[in-house]
């Protein structure tokens, strides 16, 4: 990995331009900057200027303020042609082509290279054979792109952005259309490339856990029109995540790596559970469904739960009610019985403390 | 035709450094091999197409002597040569010529429109032509059709058609990128049709009716009455802009990923949009002003090409529509009178719409209209 910057935004004010009407700013003092074989997200609330902010970095819309520089040049000033040399992007958008093979839409990403008559050369058609390899569509190659998964056509897109041979890879939400086992390939090929090619990598989602965990750059697009560059730990330490997605009753919960909804227990329901790793997790897991919170070792309440499918549990502890004492076989009849005695259990609580 | 020339050029992977052994060699080399058979089998069957309609007419002329007359061998006699050279090679080539362009224009608009049912005929944009010619036809005082106008009233009535369809192609892409939905945008340039075409009827109502014959061969589409005069204007404009479709192929490519992709990859989006729209207003408004308004001919033969050639790639696509395009023309020609077997003879339209109506039904029914929409 060298230590090269690729793309900068030096200053950079993003926003419209209206006809006849003052710009509207959405985004101002923007610096960044992405070096070659850097994997970057790009996160933000919704509305907050994240496309706006992808646009303007792949020169699609002009910045109010600042430059944007690729190879240190200001990309206004490149023709769209140089651009596209060193410059591919992904899009949300579906692309409907009609009858066209997977090799003829990767070979498009070829056109900047091309002269008008458009001839393949050697180097071309070795791009767009590492394009199929570095994406992991090589045996899809001779498939029609209109007969393909979403997770496939993603891929093939990408595919077609890295026959560019781009050094900046920019990607909008590459994973919106993907359920899990997709997004989870899609997140280790980009990691893949940066090395492969050595591409810097820009890609905006709404996967927190995905933008934290492989990321080695986080550009986070605040609420205030800033937006702010650290390594993804920097960010969630500092509470900067949690300042900018938690809405009201929310928190960053640092293990998941994501914001959970804070859990509206119950006073004085806290319970504290006994167990081997997976179960004792999925035990309080069950525990917080039932709007009880799992506590530390000192807790009236005691859940132990044993090994076994459905697990074994029971429910003790000094000075609780005997009704509150239980035990069964599976997560169910504990979220049931736990629900059935939160309301019974403080108000038990109290009038014995008091 | 410089047809057969660019399909060998355009075979993919002909140099492929690839040995045959490997499968996908192999299969590079099949595929080209059918491509170069594809379109060697469209320029025979075209080639045979203008031999048999020289041939055939009122008076037969055997196929060896046609051949001999073609090839500048010299006719067995002078009746033969007056009537291949003078009577029935300007229609065939205007036919020709038409049926190309059309073809072409016909690529560029499904491309341009996103929308597999974009014809110059479909549209509006032929009758959009016509009402342009109408206008300076009937406004202008004097004579009648353009065999009776100088070379520069030709080049009016011309100038007109072209802008007719300019207009038509502009209001109806403009509506196109509102909507969307390729057949609410189908419905819409129907009616833009029948609006251009409501226009001519209002003018020719109210027009001395010595000018209005001039005005028949319009809305009903024919290559007969091409002379060679008028066969220089539209060789010469029809070989600029089919070359000019040779430059767009690329582009149009990147454009079928949608206009943000094509702008990502170096293309310049608006000046492909004017180039490719400035071609089909030109291809379609001559078209229709030397030969009236030929219609379907721009659907049907790009639908045949991809299908045959199994590939959007307009680098193929282009040149095997032309071919298509000519050859369907041609062969309505000659059912529709050019074989002297009746005496009366039948608007081409009458025989394109049987091609071509079918095609229309095929892409609304098998739902390939609805998986286009944006």
């Amino acid at each position: 990995m060298s230590d090269t910057t690729v793309l900068a935004a030096v200053d950079v004010s993003a926003g419209y331009r209206k006809r006849r009407r003052p710009a509207t700013t959405v985004l101002s003092e923007v610096n960044l900057s992405a070096r070659a074989g850097e994997l970057i997200t790009l996160i933000g609330p919704n509305g907050a200027g994240k496309s706006t902010l992808l646009r303007t970095l792949v020169g699609a819309q002009p910045p109010l303020g600042g430059q944007v520089l690729l190879d240190g040049t200001d990309i206004t000033t490149l023709s769209p042609r140089r651009r596209a040399r060193r410059l591919a992007v992904t899009l949300t958008e579906p692309v409907d082509v009609g009858l066209m093979s997977v090799e003829a839409v990767v070979t498009l990403g070829r056109l900047p290279y091309r002269s008008w008559l458009g001839r393949e050369n050697d180097h071309d058609r070795l791009a767009v054979d590492r394009a199929l390899a570095d994406a992991g569509v090589e045996d899809l190659r001779d498939r029609m792109l209109s007969d393909l998964s979403d997770g496939e056509r993603q891929r093939v897109m990408v595919a077609r952005a890295l026959a560019q041979e781009p050094a900046v890879l920019v990607l909008d939400e590459p994973t919106a259309f993907l359920d899990v086992a997709r997004r989870i390939e899609l997140a280790a090929m980009l990691t893949r490339l940066t090395v492969t090619t050595n591409a810097a990598i820009v890609l905006s989602t709404h996967d927190l856990g995905f933008a934290l965990r492989r990321a080695d750059q986080v550009w986070l697009v605040g609420n205030d029109s800033t937006v702010t560059a650290a390594a993804p730990e920097d960010l969630a330490y500092s509470g900067a995540i949690t300042e900018t997605f938690a809405g009201t009753n929310m928190s960053f919960d640092d293990a998941a790596a994501t914001i959970v909804v804070a859990d509206d227990a119950v006073p004085g329901a806290t319970v504290h559970v006994t167990g081997d790793g997976r179960q004792r997790q999925w035990a309080e897991h069950a525990v917080r469904r039932a709007g009880w919170a799992p506590a530390g070792d000192g807790c009236r309440h005691v859940l132990s739960v044993e090994p076994g499918t459905p697990c074994r549990w029971r429910l003790d502890g000094t000075g609780v009610p005997d009704a509150t004492r239980a035990e069964g076989v599976g997560f169910d009849s504990l979220v049931g019985h736990l629900r059935g005695c939160a309301t019974a259990v403080p108000e038990a609580l109290d009038a014995r403390l008091s | 035709m410089s047809d057969s020339a660019t399909a060998t050029d355009d075979r993919p992977g002909t140099e492929v450094a690839a040995p045959p052994t490997t499968p996908r060699g192999a299969r590079r080399r099949r595929r080209a091999g059918y491509v170069t058979a594809l379109f060697f089998l469209l320029v025979v069957l075209l080639l045979g197409a203008v031999v048999v309609l020289i041939g055939q007419g009122s008076i037969a002329i055997p196929i060896g002597e046609v051949l001999r007359i073609l090839t500048g061998q010299g006719a067995d006699s002078e009746i033969n040569q007056t009537i291949v050279m003078d009577a029935r090679l300007p229609k065939v080539v205007a036919g020709l010529l038409a049926g190309s362009a059309l073809a072409v224009g016909g690529v560029q608009m499904q491309t341009l429109f996103r929308n597999p049912l974009a014809d110059p005929f479909v549209l509006g944009v032929s009758s959009g032509a016509i009402l342009g010619a109408s206008i300076v036809i009937l406004g202008t005082s004097g004579v009648g059709w353009l065999a009776g106008l100088g070379v520069v009233s030709q080049l009016g009535v011309t100038g007109a058609a072209v802008a007719g369809a300019g207009a038509v192609l502009l209001i109806a892409l403009g509506i196109a990128r509102r909507v969307g939905d390729p057949i609410v945008v189908l419905v819409v340039g129907v009616m833009l049709g029948y609006l251009a075409g409501a226009f001519v009827d209002m003018l020719v109502y109210y027009t001395d009716p010595d000018r209005l014959a001039a005005l028949t061969t319009f809305t009903r589409g024919s290559v007969r009455n091409v002379t060679w005069n008028e066969l220089e204007v539209i060789a010469v404009s029809c070989a600029v802009v089919l070359g000019l479709s040779v430059y767009l192929a690329q582009p149009l490519n990147a454009l079928l990923l949608g206009e943000k992709y094509a702008s990502s990859l170096g293309v310049n989006v608006r000046r492909i949009h004017f180039l490719s729209l400035a071609s089909v207003a030109v291809l379609s408004g001559i078209i229709t002003a030397y030969c009236g308004a030929i219609g379907f001919v721009g659907l049907a033969a790009p639908h045949l090409a991809r299908g045959l050639l199994r590939t959007a790639d307009h680098r193929l696509v282009l040149p095997a529509s032309a071919l298509i395009g000519a050859v369907i023309v041609l062969v309505a020609e000659l059912i529709a009178g050019g074989n002297g077997l009746t005496s009366t003879s039948l608007p081409l339209n009458s025989v394109t719409a049987v091609v071509g109506a079918p095609v229309i039904l095929w892409v609304l029914l098998s739902g390939r209209a609805r998986r286009q929409v944006r």
